[in-house]
């Protein structure tokens, strides 16, 4: 019997390419996903052929709809290829975090997040900084890619690096310290305020902190050794690694009796699990998701770009950018991306980097492409750094009513669903057009601003009526909140709001 | 000490690129006299492994002189551009000191800049009696720089003649320049390149060419960010030039040049530090290098004037002078600013007297 254990770094294509390396080698027959058990029986819709990330898994109670969590997927983040290899081995994948309906009992999720440290949450990041990396990725793939050898190599050292990181009281210091001014706002989970008196009759606040997790964690991985699962896969976040390690080793493999201690008696309530699509810009840090990457389009790039080299790399990237940049009425030319490829790597050998990460990169471009002005940068942050993508989900996907009342009169009206903002021009004497209109009104009525109506000019009709559409994965939440007063967006808009 | 006025950067900082250059092992291209690492070195200052001290030529920010001279590594020419008083010349200047050692193949761009100094002219004297020869041919310093594999520098690349700008483009993309009167041509050697300079706010410039701008990278040169940094430049500036000039007078104080400082920023940027309230720009541009020489004029004017000490009616005229290039419109510019800024501020009274006194 044996225990893999894969620390990795969230969203990283360079981790989820080394782990999708080693299963195939390891061939385990259990995989361990750090994620919400809640979800496991949505789970098999990953790898549904109408599937398409970004998507998120969404746990919410339904009594009280403020209280929700998202898990969100990216198609390069390693859970999700291990999800995915799995799923499609027919080799039985299961979550092994903290069930939500324990830590939604205490307080939404999305706080405990924010309050962790970027160092816990991107261990491996950090470690890039301390090697003088601007991009951990790019540290990820010149420290892996580029060493031939197996890639199980690099999960032990991340193992041994993560280890030493948590027993470093420097570093958890440090940590610590941006934790307990976050936690300072909500005394109800700050264990190391005295309980306030409102808390003092109910039980001791609880913070379902990283003990919690990690003990989940191991009885779960306890479960599957007691089935009888001879190859077990962990799959975590580097940060967890080294509590989960060593189970395997009956000699020094830690009691589950304490585990069973702290886990007994957590408070629960009832939630419920689905999928939801999900878009690169809320994977992004501009959103002020906890776990957010700065660049999801251009890790997209790396995940695509898997069996090029380095430099193939560079390439492909500027000459995307060289794409819409003249699509924006930019002159570039195929020289520019030369002379551009060429700046990036001295630029990089200068600095003493291997290879020119997204800030050299930047950097060529504004000297070349843009003769020095910052505003052309802009464009391609939002449209390639961050990627505008909506992902899609199986309509097999358990909805309430009024989501699935929406899907149908949106593909009936022809309005697609994108993350980015587009245009769109009614005329309201076309009956099309005018049932267009009335959705779009009446799910701004249900504070669901997909469509904002946007100023006429120059047009002096009455029946024109100007709209901007853009989806925003929230929105599903907010359905899902109004859908408890009625099961059609036609229905619900009729209602007196007002009152 | 020499009788030259101005030294040339490679004579100035001599001691320096000799270090740097017997501390620098890392590759060197072709012709280059250190390598790209030790010019950005050389430009931003550092202490080398010896613990020989290097000083900061260029205060700001480092990853444009990273992005000017990996340019250069990558014989790309490089056009710096920013508005007056940025240091763009004075960038260039030090960065061919560093490179080729030798700063001077200089073109000045003018409106009257011809082709002949850019490409070549002839010896009409040698012309007529001998006839088109190689001995006849005035070579530019372009034509040098490209025979002994350097740096060319072309200043105010935006006031030369459009026309005369064109020239350039053979020169950049091929690296050659054909004569046709000898039916020959000038091959440039490894080590060549370009560093033109120009003006985006100027009066009276010539747009380059799209053509032109292709062959270019371009690397913008902001204007210093905080006070602090400005402070710094113009301390750094008028000290050496003191030196140079060999003015009996102690160094001004800091909080002096802050105060000037202050003032060219406001102005400047049309709003006071505190954001609070709104002011008229003046038409000049009120760059770092006139702030460097209104002190410098303070200076003067304290040592054979006054009492060795820059006081506030030292500074009051060139302040004066600075501000108010349009005798109308920015004469209202100023007297608002010194009624509503100026008097109003603590501890500035006498720097409101002094401007009173003379405007």
């Amino acid at each position: 019997m044996s225990l893999h254990i894969f620390g990795i770094r969230h969203h990283g294509p360079g981790s989820a390419r080394s782990l999708l390396n080693s299963l195939n080698t390891l061939q385990p027959d259990i995989i361990l996903v750090e994620g919400p058990p809640d979800a496991e029986e949505v789970i098999h819709l990953a790898v549904h052929k109408d599937m398409k990330p970004p998507a998120a898994i969404l746990i919410y109670v339904p009594e009280e709809l403020s209280k929700a969590v998202y898990y969100p997927f990216a198609v390069f983040s390693p859970e999700w290829q291990a999800i995915n290899y799995g799923l499609k081995n027919t080799i039985p994948v299961r979550f092994m975090d903290l069930p939500q309906t324990h830590r939604l009992a205490v307080a939404p999720v999305e706080q405990i997040l924010a309050t962790l440290s970027t160092m816990r949450h991107d261990p491996l990041g950090w470690l890039a900084q301390a090697a003088g990396y601007s991009d951990g990725e790019r540290w990820w793939e010149h420290m892996v890619e580029h060493r031939r050898d197996s890639s199980n190599d690099i999960f032990e050292a991340v193992l041994e690096a993560m280890t030493e990181m948590r027993n470093s009281k420097w570093i958890e210091e440090t940590v610590t310290c941006p934790v307990e001014i976050k936690e300072a706002d909500n005394s109800s989970q700050d264990k190391t305020q005295q309980p306030s008196n409102e808390t003092s009759a109910t039980p001791p606040p609880l913070l379902m902190g990283e003990e919690h997790r990690e003990a989940y964690m191991r009885q779960t991985i306890r479960a599957a050794q007691k089935e009888g699962f001879k190859k077990i896969a962990v799959v975590c976040g580097a940060w967890h690694a080294p509590a989960l390690k060593d189970l395997d080793n009956p000699k020094i493999a830690k009691n589950s009796k304490e585990d069973i201690a702290l886990l007994k008696g957590l408070p629960k309530v009832k939630v419920q699990a689905t999928w939801i699509p999900w878009t690169h810009g809320r994977l992004s840090y501009h959103s002020g998701y906890g776990a957010g990457i700065e660049s999801p389009g251009w890790y997209h790039h790396l995940w695509m770009s898997d069996k090029l080299s380095p430099t193939q790399v560079t390439i492909r990237w500027l000459t995307k950018v060289a794409h819409l940049l003249r699509k924006e009425d930019l002159d570039v030319s195929a020289a520019h991306v030369i002379e551009a490829v060429r700046l990036s790597e001295t630029l990089a050998s200068m600095r003493d980097r291997p290879l020119p990460s997204l800030l050299e990169i930047g950097e060529a471009i504004q000297a070349i492409f843009c003769f020095g002005s910052d505003l052309p940068l802009n464009l391609i942050q939002k449209q390639l750094i961050i990627g505008e993508q909506l992902g899609e989900i199986p309509a097999e996907t358990p909805m309430v009513p009024i989501q699935q009342d929406l899907i149908k009169e949106q593909k009936r009206l022809r309005l697609a669903m994108q993350a980015s903002s587009k245009d769109l021009d009614l005329d309201l004497r076309k009956d099309t057009d005018l049932e267009r209109s009335h959705l779009l009104h009446r799910l701004s009525l249900l504070n669901i601003p997909w469509g904002q109506i946007q100023h006429q000019h120059n047009k002096k009709g009455t029946f024109h009526e100007l709209w901007k559409l853009e989806w925003q994965p929230e929105f599903t939440v907010r359905l899902i909140e109004v859908g408890v007063w009625g099961n059609t967006v036609s229905v619900l808009g009729g209602l007196p709001w007002n009152s | 000490m020499t009788n030259v006025l101005r030294q040339h950067a490679e004579q100035q900082f001599a001691e320096e690129l000799t270090a740097l250059a017997k501390a620098d092992k890392r590759p060197r291209p072709p012709n280059w006299r250190l390598s790209p690492w030790a010019v950005t070195t050389y430009l931003l200052g550092g202490k080398l492994e010896n613990g020989f001290e290097i000083s900061p030529k260029y205060i700001g920010n480092r990853r444009l002189m990273e992005i000017a001279v990996a340019t250069l590594a990558t014989d790309r020419a490089l056009l710096l551009i920013g508005v007056p008083g940025t240091a763009k010349s004075w960038v260039s200047e030090h960065i061919s000191a560093a490179v080729s050692g030798d700063s001077t193949l200089l073109i000045q761009g003018t409106a009257g800049t011809s082709e002949e100094s850019i490409r070549y002219g002839w010896n009409y004297a040698k012309l007529l009696s001998e006839g088109p020869s190689r001995a006849a041919l005035v070579e530019s310093p372009l034509v040098r720089a490209m025979e002994q594999g350097r740096i060319a520098r072309i200043e105010e690349l935006t006031r030369i003649p459009a026309d005369v700008q064109d020239t350039l483009i053979t020169v950049l993309s091929e690296k050659t320049l054909p004569i046709p009167e000898l039916n020959e041509e000038v091959q440039a050697n490894k080590g060549f390149n370009v560093i033109a300079t120009a003006n985006n706010r100027d009066r009276g410039v010539n747009e380059l060419s799209s053509a032109l701008k292709r062959r270019f990278n371009t690397v913008v040169l902001p204007v210093p960010e905080t006070v602090e940094e400005e402070a710094e430049i113009v301390q750094r500036r008028v000290e050496s030039i003191g030196k140079a000039l060999e003015l009996p007078v102690e160094a001004p104080a800091l909080s002096e040049i802050r105060r000037i400082v202050t003032v060219f920023r406001e102005l400047r940027d049309g709003k006071t530090t505190d954001g609070k309230t709104k002011l008229k720009t003046p038409s000049g541009t009120l760059s770092t290098a006139e702030a460097i020489s209104v002190v410098n004029g303070g200076l003067a004017l304290a040592a054979h004037f006054g009492d060795g000490q820059m006081q506030s009616n030292d500074v009051a005229a060139g302040l004066l002078g600075a501000v108010v290039k349009d005798p109308v419109q920015d004469q209202v510019v100023w007297l608002e600013y010194l009624e509503t800024v100026v008097k109003e501020r603590d501890g500035w009274t006498d720097l409101y007297r002094a401007c009173r006194d003379i405007s």
